[in-house]
């Protein structure tokens, strides 16, 4: 099965506030029913994103993607991270859509960071061009 | 019971701090939303992982904002607007004003 890309694309906050008008507007006429691709995230500015997507962040993405971590903890072990500091990345991540938690079900219900759906690079379509960020880690 | 259909699901990353979600979903009728359709406009805090404006519509408030979240869940706002789509304009004004004050 081919690994899709997690797409980022970008749409200024007025642009993005006339085509879900018109989105619910139509949606609501016809009763249809649109939600955004599973695979893609839509940021307000390349700015924004850029500010937030640090080289930290790509390689917890990565990480995830290559070595499976079953806890935050080991993940930041892998990484070679303060945990904390790994858990607040995480959490932001989590939040942005890039990764979910699922928790154990042991008893001890564990926090395991995943990626958001099964993926390998990111591509970041910008106004006038793409570029693709693959997964690789080196040993920490 | 029945599942409600989604009838709008999207998503904006504006900063670090602040995502908005937008969700439409269609119903069952009920007291509840007696239109049927059951709407969520969230303004979300990344970073302390709570919502930090919602407008929503349920019986007995129609359309109103939640806007001093997550302090104070119970305060609302009712607003004056006929439909899904006003109450869309006039949270995006809401949002407006918490990214100018709190950016």
């Amino acid at each position: 099965m081919k690994i899709k890309p997690l797409k980022i694309t970008f749409e200024s906050i007025d642009d993005f506030k006339v085509r879900s008008r018109k989105e619910l507007l139509a949606n609501l006429k016809h009763r249809k029913s649109i939600t955004q691709p599973k695979d893609t995230l839509i940021w307000a500015s390349v700015e924004s994103y850029q500010q937030f997507m640090s080289d930290q962040k790509y390689t917890i993405l990565a990480a995830i993607h290559k070595y499976d971590p079953q806890s935050v903890y080991q993940l930041a072990k892998i990484l070679s991270r303060a945990q904390q500091n790994v858990a607040r990345d995480c959490d932001l991540l989590a939040g942005h859509g890039f990764i979910k938690f699922e928790e154990t079900d042991d008893g001890r219900k564990t926090k395991v960071p995943r990626l958001a759906f099964d993926y390998n690079s990111i591509e970041v379509h910008l106004p006038s061009v793409t570029y693709k960020v693959e997964f690789t880690v080196s040993a920490a | 019971m029945t599942k409600a259909r989604v009838l709008l699901d999207k998503t904006l990353d504006i900063s670090e701090r602040f995502r908005v979600e937008l969700k439409v979903f269609e119903v069952v009728a009920s007291q509840k939303h007696p239109e049927g359709v059951k709407a969520r406009y969230a303004l979300i805090d990344v970073v302390r992982q709570v919502p930090r404006l919602v407008v929503d519509n349920h019986a007995p408030f129609s359309f109103h904002a939640h806007a001093n979240l997550p302090e104070a869940p119970e305060d609302r706002k009712e607003l004056k607007v006929q439909d899904y789509l006003e109450a869309l304009d006039h949270f995006w004004k809401l949002v407006t004003e918490v990214l100018r004050h709190e950016n």
